[in-house]
């Protein structure tokens, strides 16, 4: 089976053993399916991020109205004197 | 079946002038949750600049309705998880005239077409994205599931036009579809390329079905290359995009966090853990392979060149529009698109970039051809 606790760290999940086993399985035929890549020469062809071919637009430096902090902190989870709540980050 | 995820109150009783929306859409003040338990008690802060223009156009929202989780689970066919969209389930009951969402994978598409409607697939970047919940961000593009394409263009009219707050718009011009005149061709008949590649064993019954109810074109046809790599390229951009705009998810600013944790970590990975569903949990591991130190050159940087040859592989100077029976190459190539029932199955012609007015006028007066 394909060894994915590596991914897992760098997704931030914590999968148990029937979905590992599960994703695992999935993800190892999709790996193998990808090696049809493999048959293309791409040398001199240059990446296609994205389809439009976009400019840097820079806008008038005019204060708009944003969101207030009460807006914004509606959809936190847990929030102290207007501000995000999170655990302690030093020990 | 129950559509809605979230119903308003109107005193509109359905059909014309109604819409609804795929529950990843913003309607200020009323839940977003993209299908996700992660964004189960999130309130949308704004209107998306699409619901901004309908309402202002008269069209009332009826509601917003059940989606696959982040619209993810089209990407992979081998989890057999069944595919569900509650916005074209609600649009062939005549509950509303059409549907907005971001068919990003092409699987509601397929479905739509399934269920006898057609799918407008704008092209990227003629309508904004500012409200949409982000999942694949060189693919989102919010598109219209309707009944009627004279309705479906109408929409399309309304929500296309240039909005500053979506940095992929494109120029400062409404897509007129609602007045789009008859295509004139004075040089030839109009142009349907049907690529044998791609239509295995039943390219003669959709060549008659097309030919039966478009009347006077021309069949060409031409070889849509590199189509045996549309599937795993689509895989991995998407993923990769995925795995990226899903890591704002982390039970801090917004959205699900854990009832237990002892530390940051913890608190990152339990959230994210209980509240992402199976294939966003696949679609999150493999775009961290893909953009992985040693997969990185050899498939993220690879499908993203071989992205740019699929693209320049398309021949339309030979043809006004490529017909093929999955909608995942106007997504790649940001083309717009009509997906539609033909003959038992799903066809979808493509176009241009910005040329949906070859679609509008060839298409809008037929029936489901």
């Amino acid at each position: 089976m394909l060894e994915i606790n590596g991914y897992e760290a760098m997704a931030m999940l914590d999968l148990d053993e029937a979905e590992r086993k599960q994703l695992a399985m999935h993800i190892e035929g999709l790996k193998e399916s990808f090696s049809a890549l493999d048959s293309v020469d791409t040398s001199g062809i240059l990446p296609l991020v994205s389809v439009p071919q976009l400019q840097n637009v820079l806008r008038e430096d005019v204060a708009d109205k944003m969101m207030s902090r009460d807006e914004i902190l509606k959809n936190a989870p847990e929030q102290y004197d207007g501000y995000f709540q999170v655990p302690g980050t030093l020990d | 079946m129950d559509y809605f995820v979230t119903k308003y109150d109107t005193n509109h009783s359905g059909g014309a002038d109604c819409a609804v929306l795929e529950d990843s859409i913003m309607k200020k003040g009323s839940p977003v949750t993209a299908g996700s338990r992660m964004l189960a008690d999130f309130i949308s802060p704004i209107d998306a600049t699409a619901v901004t223009k309908l309402e202002s156009a008269g069209v009332t929202i009826l509601g917003k309705m059940r989606m696959d989780e982040f619209g993810v689970g089209g990407l992979f066919p081998s989890l057999e998880t069944s595919s569900c969209s509650g916005a074209a389930a609600a649009v062939a009951d005549g509950v509303a005239a059409f549907a907005l969402c971001n068919d990003y994978t092409g699987a509601v598409s397929l479905e739509a077409a399934a269920l006898g409607l057609y799918y407008i697939q704008p092209t990227y970047g003629t309508v904004s994205r500012y409200g949409l919940v982000p999942a694949v961000a060189s693919m989102d593009q919010i598109g219209i599931i309707c009944k009627s394409l004279v309705e479906g263009f109408r929409a399309l009219s309304i929500i296309s036009g240039f909005d500053d707050k979506d940095g992929v718009m494109q120029a400062e011009q409404r897509l007129d579809n609602d007045n789009a005149q008859p295509m004139e061709h004075p040089e030839h008949k109009l142009r349907i390329a049907l690529p044998k590649n791609v239509f295995s064993d039943n390219f003669d019954s959709i060549s008659s079905h097309l030919l039966e109810r478009l009347g006077d074109v021309e069949i060409v046809d031409i070889e849509l290359k590199y189509s045996e790599l549309y599937a795993p390229v689509m895989q991995i951009l998407c993923c990769a995009e995925f795995s990226n705009n899903i890591s704002r998810y982390d039970g801090i600013k917004f959205g699900y966090r854990t009832k237990e944790y002892t530390s940051l970590q913890e608190l990152y990975t339990k959230s994210r853990t209980e509240a992402f569903g199976l294939e966003v949990k696949l679609a999150a591991l493999m775009g961290a392979l893909v953009l992985s130190q040693e997969n990185y050159t050899r498939l993220y940087d690879k499908a993203m060149r071989i992205r740019r040859l699929m693209r320049d592989a398309l021949q339309f100077d030979q043809c006004d529009i490529i017909a093929a029976p999955f909608p995942c190459l106007s997504r790649l190539c940001g083309l717009p698109a009509v997906t539609m029932p033909c003959g038992g199955n799903a066809l979808t012609l493509m176009v241009a970039p910005g040329r949906e007015d070859v679609l509008n006028t060839v298409l809008k007066d037929r029936k489901h051809i």
